[in-house]
């Protein structure tokens, strides 16, 4: 799958590397049950601290949209529906945007709880 | 010119070859000894023989043998360019050379047992093998000059390029696998413990080792495209590995390429180009600065192929 950072973007590089998998498993480009590159490998590939892919890659176990063992690296979860990975995105979107006009977590989450509740 | 015509082309010379010796072996059958002399040592006596029909029936067998694989080589389909050299013509001229070298030394051997009492007196010297070698070096020449060359596959574009950002770092990778490799690996393996078993535990380790080597270094590969060029790893360990630098790169395609082209499954080295073909189907290929092309077959090949000229021509 192909991954696509920015430095010079005000994102942490974990979270790009994260949302990288994210968008990859919405559009198809990776499938479940398809192993993600070694995060040795990664780390070298994308000239980043190995520490910075894995914590990428933790950020999506707890998201559940990967498993992490040992020895069989990182891959996507099997019978994972790919919408998942793309609300989860969604998620990341929508608290960015909250956190850019100074939106605090409690107004977000009302905001979401009324609409989630509303007609 | 179709296939059927370059089947008969890098067919039809074997069968030829063969024509010499057989004619010799039929027409004078009653002047050689009951027992032909078939294989000779370098100062010229005979070492082995073989009964007249067997002898004959072979010559005849090696003939057709040779005419059918080589022609339905010859005969392949276009397939993705692979190499700067024209493999077509390269191919007609190992065809052709074979054909040469074989038709003669099998018309030298039959002919040193014609009005020899036994075998052990027919004499084969050495000289005749340095004719045959001349004779597999015209035809080689021949060979080449009348294969027209092949028309390579339209070449497909690499695909979009993908913009990369000067500030910007990208990765692509992507594992290929290959089911003949695990097989092949598989089977030598299964071997190994088999003739440990019957023939001693030396031969069949080594035999283990062996199928180990192809499991562990041969049945996968991991491309990545990156800053650095296209990287592939291979096997599990993820090496050796082979890279090509972005500065490197001339020009990248994508295209359906088969382990027919490279002689081979594995690690490829072909006139004019090299490659790890893991599988048939698709793969980028890549002209470096010397002009070799190197090829490896892996999926989405587009999006390394947009990605490899993406990182060529950096937006800065």
């Amino acid at each position: 799958m192909l991954f696509r950072i920015d430095p010079a973007r005000p994102v942490p590089l974990a979270d790009q590397i994260a949302a990288n998998v994210r968008r990859g498993i919405a559009d198809g480009t990776v499938a479940p049950g398809e192993r993600l590159p070694p995060a040795r490998e990664l780390a070298a590939s994308l000239d980043v601290s190995i520490h910075t892919v894995l914590a990428g890659y933790q950020q999506l176990r707890d998201e559940e949209l990967i498993e992490l063992r040992r020895g069989r690296g990182a891959t996507v979860r099997e019978g994972l529906r790919p919408d998942r990975a793309a609300l989860l995105g969604l998620v990341h979107d929508l608290v960015a945007a909250a956190r850019r006009i100074d939106l605090d977590d409690e107004e977000l989450l009302d905001l979401v709880r009324s609409t989630a509740s509303g007609p | 010119m179709g296939r059927t015509a370059r089947a008969l082309l890098t067919g039809v010379p074997h069968l030829v070859a063969v024509t010499p010796a057989l004619v010799t072996a039929l027409v004078a059958a009653d002047r050689m000894p009951v027992e032909p002399a078939t294989r000779f040592t370098f100062d010229g006596t005979a070492v082995s023989t073989m009964p007249y029909a067997a002898m004959v029936a072979s010559i005849a067998a090696l003939g057709v043998a040779l005419a059918l694989v080589f022609g339905a080589m010859g005969a392949r389909p276009t397939a993705a360019r692979v190499s700067s050299v024209d493999t077509a013509r390269f191919f007609g001229a190992v065809s052709w050379a074979t054909a040469g070298l074989l038709g003669s030394v099998l018309y030298a051997a039959t002919a040193a047992n014609v009005d020899a009492a036994s075998a052990a007196e027919a004499t084969l010297p050495a000289g005749r093998l340095l004719i045959a070698v001349g004779v597999a070096v015209v035809a080689g020449a021949v060979g080449y000059l009348v294969t027209p060359s092949l028309p390579p596959a339209p070449e497909e574009p690499a695909g979009a390029p993908v913009a990369v950002g000067a500030t910007e770092r990208v990765s692509w990778s992507r594992r290929v696998e290959s089911r003949m490799s695990l097989a092949l690996g598989a089977i030598v393996v299964v071997g190994g413990l088999v003739l440990g078993w019957l023939a001693g535990w030396l031969p069949g380790a080594l035999l283990i080792v062996v199928g180990l080597a192809v499991l562990l270094l041969g049945s996968s590969a991991l491309v990545t495209v990156d800053r650095r060029g296209l990287v592939v790893a291979l096997g599990a360990l993820g090496w050796p590995r082979l890279r090509v630098p972005v500065d490197d790169i001339v020009s990248v395609t994508t295209g359906d390429v088969s382990p027919a082209q490279f002689g081979g499954w594995g690690y490829r080295l072909v006139p004019g180009g090299s490659g790890v073909v893991l599988r048939s189907g698709s793969a980028v290929i890549v002209t470096r600065r010397s002009g070799r092309r190197f090829t490896v077959t892996v999926d989405d090949a587009h999006t390394a192929a947009g990605l490899l000229t993406g990182l060529g021509h950096e937006v800065s």
